[in-house]
């Protein structure tokens, strides 16, 4: 850069020959001075507190003035005499910080000190006024709308005039283009040009923002700061389920939302009162985030990951302003410190999530399901089901109890094989071999096959052994030993052809076992689940200081019920423990028993979604001792193992624990004996799934809802998972103290409370960021020209009144942005032409003046979207799944990554929908969209880039998507037109909005010509050109013809006429 | 309240300064088109640089510096016995092996033997590379925080952990722009078929950079660059009169507009034409002499092997491109390493090998900077259960093994070292900031003021670290 930055400052000087300093010219602070102390000073003295050198500080006022700024002596102000030394050793800003100052910044401060050195707080951090006076101008006739009396102030302050007003069809395809992100239409123009009524500008703009696309041309810039994607980014970058937020997003705009309310339903939907679907999906926004799935990922490093890009997104998107400074020290620049970030961070820390996620099937918690009103049906229907089926489990039982009374004492079992539902018994009283591994391998990482563990003697052992002719793994040749598997946690046994666990159908797990290593770390002793260890999903039994417990669930935490022992089991000592479960669904239905008695148990979890053993990779067989990547039970002693198809009673796990005779209780009967409960079990079970798979068909999504206590937030040094905590660094929710209001008294210390706070109508940034960044929808870049940064380093505004106005006129209309969106655009400055002057250009090449209308590339989006509008290939249908349109190459996805899923693209109409609907994977996006500088959505951004690249003419040239689209477009010009020059003119109108000049129309005729006597001696080219694209090119037109008109619609196409918003 | 005072238009424009050079730089005309095909090789560097141009290596999921480079003999005599903990002191385990209930040292199923006047170790898996150890500087202290491999490959590529910096190549297309007119500054080749651990677009992504410095990857086959062929049935004749048709029709408009964005668009479609014709011609090889390929192995006639990569990352080099990209996947070997290895190796050895031969027989070498590691090492205990024929290796961000050849790096030495266990950085450690500060020193590049303010930060490839290794410089 070095090159290009030196002759652009030269061109700098040309042009601004006037700014060489004028002594009597007023130093305003904000303007002048404040940018080069902050910029250049305020890394060593500016408001970081750990890291101020020589205890200075510049951005405090008394501080400074102590004794470094002296006013009205900038001789004797040592911060003067310091800048302007020549001598290496004193000079600041130091030479090792690669920072200087230019004699004109010297000058600056040498005159602000001799003007009295005041300081101001900064424009962004000032209150918004509560009225803003518009200004006095010369040509009133030209105003509009009251807000172009400010940029007119600005150019007769100048001696400059507004540019003429645009001819019609420009601000017809520019309002059209930027209200709906679409094209008008052929008999749109002709209305428009036709209607020579007052109204009909104001006409025009009802339509377009009442219009269905009004939302979804909104929805774009909105999404890039919610950084809304359909993958999770990071490593296997796996397809999320986020869209029904996308949609909400556009919902909201054509309903016209305002925006405090589209704030407040984001940041804290789920804490309103009774919220509605909505209101809790909107609060899906702070669950964008990236999420990683990476083996070995350590969760709460990743959980604060998550958790610090909340905070960023909310203060880039809502704030302007640049959190991520603050997370590792005081912010270096404004007025943040360290620990306002994690005050801050406090307020999105407490939804009991994991951090990570496993698979697309197990939707990160807390969660919520949509289902259509279908499926809502469906579900009724099922929990109908359901209830139906409990009260009859409940009369069989009643019935049952009275036959049990009657026939008491007629029997009394004693054996083992008594006891049914037995789905598989293990003894391993053998060394295993072939004749075993139908039934289980010896395994390690669930399912791999290795090395089996050593078998050991059971020795003082009280459970009785297990009945060797009910052993699957039994040797029918020889007197059994009674010997145990000795565990080393990383191998164990893994069993075959068991069927899931799940939440519907009660099982039990009985094991002998003596645990002779106590572990802090939770361990696995058997399990059936799935998943990796970013996340199992299923059934399994741990232990952990001695103490046992149970999950069931889908996604650990907020998607499973589980319990815990509060006593530990007895240390070194053979027991057998027993893990039993209803098919309740609820915690309560877990039950853990030692030696024939129940344990008393704390609930952890108790919620449950869908199916708990939910088909992913790895996983999906009863194992014992071990699992993939997870902590197996290490010393642990495993003499027998049963599994059974039933929650057993108490009755016959004390009979297998002790070797009593089988006691025949109430419950045993019902359990095991009677047909009648047993068959109406069957059926409560049978109802209870139906009822998880009408859930399983819904879509899912994660939000947010918080955990009933707050949990505990800490000042991160260095912004660090595992930095160390205490009580010192112990934070509460809190707003940044130095930025906006504080927190309103009656507000509750929630997020509801923080969005009540960023909502107030005398908050300084909120409503200047919003109209900031809707100004920019217009205009291409907003009056503050870093609408990520508001703060210290971020650009002045160019119309600090204006930006004002708008933000206050904007609060008093309720935050009405279609009021606002209208009043832009039916302004005289919007309306302006953008044909710019020779000296417009010199003076201000990029418009910051506002002296002529805008002029811009399209967006990705809706150059796209046009190509398929003007085509009519356009499937305006809305909402939904993301489809996936055309991509070049092999698969794009997994070429690189073999974990991803592979991209399949849609058929037929799908491949036509609007852009927005395209799916976007973070860390492969569409080519053809990346060329023109869509963002990956990996984090918020608020700002694209409109780069010119020769990338872009490839691609409107070659990817099949234009091309398919110029072909439609001849056809259609075809079948409506009869001669070339009408063929031509729809063509040129419906891609660009006017009809084509003279030598437009020359150079396109000849160009048709010569195509076609190409196309003409080319059959078979002509044939492979229209033949491309999935839609048909119909057999209607001559391939020649059709062909040869393609080649001129694609150059259209690519002509700055179509692509250029002017 | 204080009235904010309405600027003048010197003020408004200058206090947008920034904003007004980006738009002026985009403005300029052909000079300052665009940085991806700019034809004007003007840039201009802080101090003379010691290489024009970067090929780099990457081997992605984390090569086994103990299987490689780094012998460590008392990890055989130690075989099976548990790391002691005091070597292990602090350092966080990721969350495949800290369940694992003990952590077996592995020693080397492979012989190391000494090589070259350097007298280098190196391992009987990379026996072409014996015939380059006095070209190339080993790195034997590397080291890094990451320890998984999203985070990790993406601060060796950016600088930084956290996803949305500007990769290496991208600063370097910023910094010193192109110094070729028809192929871009930045070019990324990746071997194809290999699966393993992902890469992303975003480890050759241009950041907050604009998106023209973003690295344009090579494929193999029909389209080496994405849309680069023209559809069926059009030729390069008939583009050739839609082109003209388009330029003049554009002329016209800028006639009517006077906009400079025009002008430039004008040159991006005579760009993007050209690029159509050298692009193909640096990836068809048949130009070629036999012996080439005897150099490389006959893999290089495979398209999209690393052998072909090294030889089109030659071709690129001859052309002046800036920054030649490789990866090479498949270095993850959490379980079955031995074998696992001996496989990447065979992949890997020659071709490396060869390039830097190649380079040198072609006077490239001595300002083509050519760079072989991965984003962390792998740990000296085994991962998973530890038998006489089989281990597994874990990541290892604490030490690992990179080299360096070419460019202004001194040959034929050893830089830093690792404890006996290879688990600890003993001498001269090598932070990633450090590696990718030197880096940009051979390039003429103060990494200091090489610099992007972005959000109101001056962001750099190296955050606020960095230190030159002046010792491996020639």
């Amino acid at each position: 850069m070095i090159n290009r930055t030196t002759l652009s400052l030269l061109l700098v000087s040309l042009v601004l020959p006037a700014k060489i300093a004028n002594a009597a010219e007023p130093v305003d602070f904000n303007r002048d001075v404040r940018p080069i102390l902050s910029d250049r000073c305020f890394v060593c003295h500016g408001p970081d507190a750990q890291r101020v050198e020589a205890d200075l500080r510049l951005d405090l006022e008394e501080a400074a003035k102590e004794y470094a700024i002296v006013p009205g002596d900038p001789e004797g102000s040592e911060v003067f005499v310091r800048i302007a030394s020549t001598d290496h050793d004193l000079r600041m800003p130091p030479v090792d910080s690669k920072l200087s100052l230019t004699d004109a910044e010297i000058d600056t401060i040498r005159r602000w000190i001799e003007q009295g050195a005041n300081y101001e707080e900064h424009w962004a951090f000032q209150p918004l006024p509560e009225s803003v006076p518009l200004p006095q101008v010369k040509e009133n006739t030209w105003v509009r709308q009251p807000l172009d009396a400010f940029p007119l102030a600005t150019l007769e302050s100048q001696g400059l005039r507004p540019s003429p007003e645009a001819e019609r069809w420009r601000w017809l395809r520019r309002v059209t283009f930027d209200l709906t992100g679409l094209p008008p239409t052929p008999e749109e123009i002709e209305a428009f040009e036709n209607d020579t009524t007052d109204q009909a500008y104001d006409k025009v703009v009802e339509r377009l923002l009442n219009s269905p696309q009004f939302g979804e041309q909104m929805a774009v810039a909105w999404l890039d700061a919610a950084r809304y994607a359909d993958s999770y980014g990071y490593q296997s970058d796996k397809l999320n389920t986020q869209w029904p937020y996308r949609d909400w997003v556009v919902r909201a705009f054509n309903s016209n939302l305002p925006y405090d309310q589209f704030l407040t339903w984001q940041l804290a939907g789920d804490l309103l009162e009774n919220p509605t679907r909505d209101q809790r999906l909107a609060t899906a926004f702070n669950r964008l985030h990236r999420l990683n799935n990476e083996g070995g990922a350590v969760f709460e490093e990743w959980r604060i990951e998550n958790v610090a890009d909340r905070v960023h997104t909310f203060g880039t998107a809502v704030l302007g302003l640049t959190m991520e400074c603050a997370r590792c020290h005081d912010h270096k620049y404004d007025p943040i410190s360290q620990r306002d970030y994690y005050s801050l961070f406090a307020f999105f820390n407490s939804i009991d999530e994991s951090g990570v996620y496993d698979r697309t099937e197990k939707v990160p918690c807390p969660s919520m399901l949509l289902p259509t009103p279908e499926q809502s049906k469906a579900l009724e229907q099922a929990r109908e089901q359901v209830k139906n089926a409990e009260a009859a489990y409940v009369q069989a039982i009643a019935a049952a109890t009275k036959r049990f009374e009657e026939c008491k004492n007629a029997a009394s079992s004693s054996a083992e094989n008594e006891i049914p539902d037995l789905r598989i018994a293990l003894g391993f009283d053998r060394p295993f071999e072939d004749s075993i591994k139908d039934i289980y391998h010896p395994s390690a990482l669930d399912r791999g096959w290795t090395t089996p563990v050593p078998l050991v003697p059971v020795t003082d052992c009280t459970v009785p052994a297990l009945d060797p002719s009910l052993a699957a793994d039994r040797d029918e040749n020889a007197t059994p030993a009674r010997l145990a598997l000795q565990l080393d946690g990383e191998r164990g046994v893994t069993t075959h052809g068991i069927e899931p666990f799940d939440r519907w159908a009660p099982f039990s797990v009985v094991l002998t076992l003596r645990e002779t290593q106590r572990s802090e770390h939770r361990s696995i002793i058997a399990h059936h689940t799935r998943g990796t260890d970013c996340g199992y999903n299923g059934w399994d039994l741990a232990i952990e200081n001695g103490r046992l417990d149970v999950r069931l669930g889908r996604e650990w935490p907020g998607n499973s019920i589980s319990v815990r022992t509060i006593d530990p089991i007895p240390s070194d000592a053979w027991c057998q423990i027993a893990a039993t479960y209803d098919g309740s669904s609820r915690a309560d239905g877990l039950r853990l028993f030692l030696n024939g008695q129940p344990l008393k148990t704390e609930t952890l979890r108790d919620e449950l979604k869908k199916q708990a053993n939910v088909k992913v990779d790895h996983g999906g067989e009863f194992v014992i001792g071990q699992r993939f990547r997870d902590r197996g039970f290490a010393g642990g002693l495993i003499d027998d193992a049963r599994v059974y198809e039933r929650a057993l009673t108490a009755a016959e796990l004390q009979h297998l624990a002790t070797g009593a005779p089988l006691e025949s209780t109430l419950e045993y009967y019902l359990s095991a004996v009677d047909e009648e409960t047993r068959k109406a079990a069957a059926k409560l079970a049978e109802a209870r799934e139906a009822f998880v798979m009408a859930e399983e068909a819904m879509v899912e999504i994660p939000i947010m809802r918080d955990t009933e206590s707050p949990r505990e937030a800490h000042i991160l040094a260095r912004g660090q998972y595992d930095a160390p905590t205490s009580a010192e660094t112990r934070v509460t929710r809190e707003v940044p103290a130095h930025v906006g209001p504080a927190f309103p008294e009656d507000a509750p210390r929630d997020r509801l409370g923080l969005a009540r706070w960023v909502t107030q109508p005398d908050h300084p940034l909120t409503a200047r960021v919003a109209v900031n960044r809707l100004w920019a929808n217009f205009f291409g870049a907003g009056l503050v020209g870093t609408p990520e940064n508001f703060g210290l380093q971020g650009e002045m505004p160019t119309h600090p009144e204006l930006l004002d106005w708008l933000a206050r006129d904007f609060i008093e209309s309720g935050w009405d942005v279609k009021r606002f969106c209208r009043n832009v655009v039916l302004s005289a400055t919007y309306r302006q032409s953008s044909v710019s002057t020779e000296q417009l250009r010199e003076i201000d090449p990029i418009n910051r003046l506002l002296a002529r209308g805008p002029a811009y590339r399209l967006s990705a989006e809706q150059i796209r979207d046009l190509a398929l509008a003007a085509s009519d290939l356009l499937n305006p249908e809305q909402s939904g799944p993301p489809v996936s349109p055309y991509q070049p190459g092999e698969d794009l996805w997994r070429e690189s990554n073999g974990m991803s899923p592979p991209y399949e693209q849609s058929v037929g109409e799908a491949l036509y929908r609007r852009s927005l609907y395209s799916v976007w994977k973070r860390t492969a996006p569409l080519p053809n969209m990346m060329a023109f500088d869509t963002s990956t959505r990996e984090v918020c951004t608020v700002r694209r880039d409109r780069t010119n690249t020769p990338l872009q003419a490839l691609v409107l040239l070659n990817d099949v998507q234009f091309v398919e689209a110029s072909r439609q477009l001849a056809a259609t010009a075809i079948d409506q037109h009869r001669t070339d020059e009408a063929r031509i003119t729809h063509a040129f109108v419906s891609l660009t909005g006017r009809e084509p000049d003279g030598t437009e129309r020359r150079a396109l005729t000849n160009l048709l010509n010569a195509e076609r006597e190409f196309y003409r001696n080319h059959d078979d080219e002509a044939q492979k050109l229209i033949s491309l694209g999935d839609s048909s090119p119909g057999d209607n037109v001559k391939p020649e013809e059709l062909a040869a008109l393609t080649t001129v619609c694609q150059a259209i196409l690519n002509l700055d006429a179509t692509i250029w918003k002017r | 309240m204080k009235q904010i005072m309405s600027p003048t238009i010197e003020q408004c424009v200058s206090s947008n300064r920034r904003t007004f050079l980006k738009a002026n730089a985009a403005g300029l005309g052909t000079m300052a088109l665009s940085q991806l095909l700019s034809g004007t090789a003007s840039a201009s560097t802080h101090f003379q640089p010691k290489a024009k141009r970067i090929i780099y290596l990457f081997q992605s999921g984390g090569p086994a510096q103990q299987d490689l480079f780094d012998h460590k003999p008392l990890l055989r005599e130690m075989n099976g016995q548990d790391l002691p903990p005091e070597i292990r002191g602090e350092q966080r385990l990721t969350g495949m092996s800290a369940n694992q209930s003990s952590l077996p040292l592995a020693g080397s199923h492979f012989k190391f033997s000494r090589h070259g006047q350097s007298g280098a170790w190196l391992s009987e898996l990379l026996p072409y590379h014996r015939d380059i150890v006095d070209d190339v500087c080993f790195i034997k202290s590397m080291h890094t925080e990451a320890i998984n491999h999203d985070p990790a490959i993406t601060m060796f590529q950016t600088g930084s952990q956290i996803a949305g910096r500007p990769s290496l190549g991208a600063w370097l297309s910023y910094g010193l722009g192109s110094e070729n007119a028809d192929l871009p500054a930045f070019v990324v080749l990746v071997t194809a078929g290999q699966g393993d651990q992902p890469l992303y677009a975003r480890l050759w992504g241009s950041g907050f950079l604009d998106s023209k410095h973003q690295g344009v990857r090579l494929r193999a086959g029909e389209d080496p660059v994405l849309y680069l062929s023209n559809p069926n049935g059009v030729s390069a004749s008939r583009r050739r009169a839609q082109l003209d048709t388009i330029r003049d029709l554009n002329q016209h408009q800028f006639n009517k507009e006077f906009d400079p964005e025009i002008e430039s668009r004008i040159a991006q479609y005579e760009m993007a034409f050209r690029m159509q014709t050298s692009v193909p011609s640096v990836t068809d090889l048949s130009d070629e002499p036999e012996s080439t390929f005897k150099l490389y192995g006959d893999d290089a006639r495979q398209p999209g092997t690393f052998a072909a990569n090294c030889l089109l990352a030659r071709r690129l080099a001859e052309r002046n491109v800036r920054f030649i990209q490789l990866y090479h996947q498949g270095w993850d070997q959490h379980s079955n390493l031995p074998r696992g290895i001996r496989g990447q190796a065979k992949e890997t050895d020659q071709a490396s090998a060869a390039l830097i031969k190649d380079l040198k027989q072609r006077g490239l070498l001595e300002d083509t900077l050519v760079i072989w590691g991965g984003e962390f090492g792998r740990t000296s205990y085994s991962q998973g259960v530890l038998t006489n024929d089989n281990y597994g290796r874990d990541h290892h961000p604490r030490c690992f093994t990179t080299w360096m050849a070419g460019g202004g790096i001194k040959p034929g030495i050893t830089y830093g070292a690792t404890d006996e266990f290879g688990y600890n950085v003993v001498e001269n450690g090598v932070h990633v900031h450090d590696f990718n500060a030197t880096i940009l020193h051979l390039l003429g590049i103060d990494h200091e003021r090489l610099t992007y303010k972005y959000q109101g930060r001056r962001f750099r490839l190296t955050d606020v670290e960095g230190h030159i290794l002046h010792d491996i410089l020639a």
